[in-house]
């Protein structure tokens, strides 16, 4: 089956509304074939799909008209499972949608499936998924990243033209590099969480995969916009992104941060980069080297592991097996919470709640989880100072390409771990729009470069996007495997 | 000084759940990570700085009309209740 993006299945279906059905038949034998390879899916809602198609009369003028999509496990789906991979919430079936489900849905837009993720979106290899490890489309022995795995690897995979993610530290962003395809998380507010099973909620984000700049425009202008369910949306006026689309970027003020470039040793990565900051020369952006300070670069991470922690050990105090939920019996309340928590978290899990509860508590909140919220806004106030004179800031996704399944954690105290291979979650604590786009390869796997704008400037990202796009032929790649 | 593991152990049960003597030393090492983390912070001066819980300030609440909205029927709310009774939802005895 031929991997189209949303703009060519558009045009197809407008061409010829009765390919419509042929098509999807052809995508669920297409799914079964990649989830074999994958496993990236945690079920195909085959039945619900061919039910919403039946009701749905094609839109010529609305590009999501039919179209299919996946659908991160942590977003409700009124009737259909919704498990954020947890063991918790294995049973659990949603009674509404989330705000960006019905948004699509009101595109008609089509769910096809629900995508593996990491156990409630905490983690970086979907290693942790309750239906097992991911498998990335690329190299069946590598892992696809997380914690949006699956429905990077699904979208790289060619069978859908785009699928949800959330991203907290960068659970879009990094699988799309490993998978080399488009991953976006526009501006924090700028689309509705409400209904997305949260991990930890000043820092959560909602956003996609595609394999074009353009369909991820589509994607966006689609789910953004002012929700009253979720209290930190924004009212700020949508705008349109898929028509104001434009590689024109002259005059565009470029920074791209030496001190986490650096870091980077692979020599086609670093290749690839100078190659791409040429490009936006030609198309006349200016490009400057700035260093950010090195000291707050190696507090990022130690920020960013104590405020999820702390916030997610908060927000999944809710997961007690009363109200919904795995449920494990005991003598009293207290007990039935404490074994049905017991059993429902995996210790990955556990540890991180452990450590969440201890910055928490009354002697250590001041100590470590203010202290965190203190340093990022130190943090958040020197990436606004390189905004002041820079309209995007450019770095790498990782150093590296995705890590064989079974490879043991890297050093997670060295400077490249701390510096550069977690460098996006600087996107959120800021909230900017960042937008990881295929870069290169190396070794045969996909890498991408990392482009983050100003708040409530995704055109300004998406323009940048655009037009580099244009240029390094990768647009709609995947790796559909030998058929 | 209270042993690190018995320290840990019981700020799981207070986080409502019980780690195993098997889950102890991927804890530790945890803790340990976590740690050097804390102290990285602790070299950097935050006097005068105030916590920044947003990415960006905003106002997040707002007035509407004291009028009913998104009303859900109880058994719809009680479908996933692992244990309900007369649309209730059942735990064990409370008040003695």
């Amino acid at each position: 089956m031929e991997a189209y993006t949303i703009e060519q299945l558009h045009q197809m279906f407008k061409e010829d509304p009765s390919r419509i059905k042929t098509y999807y038949m052809d995508l669920f034998d297409e799914l079964t074939t990649q989830q074999q390879r994958t496993n990236a899916l945690v079920r195909m809602t085959r039945e619900e799909a061919l039910a919403q198609l039946d009701k749905l009369s094609f839109d010529p003028d609305d590009p999501l008209s039919c179209i299919p999509m996946i659908v991160k496990d942590n977003f409700s789906t009124k009737g259909v499972a919704t498990t954020a991979s947890s063991r918790m919430l294995e049973n659990y079936v949603p009674f509404y949608n989330a705000t960006v489900i019905d948004r699509l849905y009101a595109h008609g837009a089509v769910m096809v499936g629900k995508s593996s993720m990491d156990e409630l979106a905490m983690g970086g290899t979907n290693k942790s998924a309750l239906t097992g490890p991911v498998r990335n489309p690329w190299n069946l022995n590598c892992i696809p990243g997380g914690s949006s795995g699956g429905s990077a690897a699904l979208v790289a995979s060619g069978a859908v033209p785009f699928a949800l993610g959330s991203d907290t530290g960068d659970s879009i962003r990094k699988p799309a590099g490993f998978c080399g395809v488009v991953g976006f998380k526009p501006t924090w507010g700028r689309i509705s969480r409400y209904g997305v099973i949260p991990y930890a909620s000043s820092l959560d984000h909602v956003g996609a995969f595609t394999r074009s700049v353009a369909d991820m425009a589509i994607v966006m202008e689609a789910m953004a916009g002012r929700d009253d369910h979720d209290m930190t949306s924004s009212n700020r006026p949508v705008p349109a992104y898929y028509q104001d689309l434009s590689g024109n970027i002259q005059g565009m003020r470029i920074a791209v941060i030496k001190n986490i470039c650096d870091e980077v040793k692979n020599p086609d990565m670093l290749a690839a980069m100078q190659k791409a900051l040429d490009v936006f020369r030609a198309k006349g952006a200016v490009v400057d080297e700035v260093e950010m300070d090195q000291q707050l670069l190696l507090a990022a991470l130690p920020v960013y592991t104590i405020i999820a922690n702390s916030e997610a050990t908060s927000n999944h105090s809710c997961l007690d097996g009363i109200k919904y939920g795995l449920r494990v019996a005991g003598e009293t309340a207290d007990e039935v919470m404490i074994n049905s928590r017991t059993a429902g978290f995996s210790d990955y899990i556990k540890r991180r709640f452990v450590l969440g509860n201890l910055a928490l508590a009354t002697e250590n909140q001041e100590r470590m989880f203010r202290k965190a919220q203190r340093v990022r806004r130190l943090i958040v106030e020197e990436l606004n100072r390189i905004y002041e004179n820079y309209d995007l800031i450019v770095t790498p996704v990782s150093g590296n390409t995705a890590t064989p399944l079974e490879e043991a954690t890297s050093n997670r105290l060295s400077n490249e771990y701390v510096i550069l291979e977690n460098n996006m979650v600087l996107g959120n604590f800021a909230g900017t729009p960042s937008l990881s786009l295929p870069l290169g390869f190396t070794d045969g796997m996909p890498f991408n470069i990392h482009l983050m704008g100003r708040i409530f400037e995704e055109q300004t990202v998406l323009n940048a996007g655009y037009a580099l796009e244009a240029e390094l032929g990768l647009k709609n790649q995947c790796a559909k495997g030998d058929q | 000084m209270e042993d690190l593991n018995e320290k840990l152990k019981k700020l799981a049960l207070k986080t409502m759940f019980r780690l195993s003597d098997e889950e102890m030393p991927a804890m530790l090492e945890e803790y340990d990570v976590f740690m050097h983390h804390v102290q990285a912070l602790e070299a950097i001066d935050t006097s005068d700085v105030e916590p920044l819980c947003f990415p960006y300030e905003i106002e997040t609440t707002y007035l509407r009309e004291d009028e009913p909205t998104d009303v859900v029927d109880v058994k719809t709310v009680l479908a996933n209740g692992p244990d309900v009774v007369e649309d209730q939802i059942r735990v064990p005895k409370v008040v003695g």
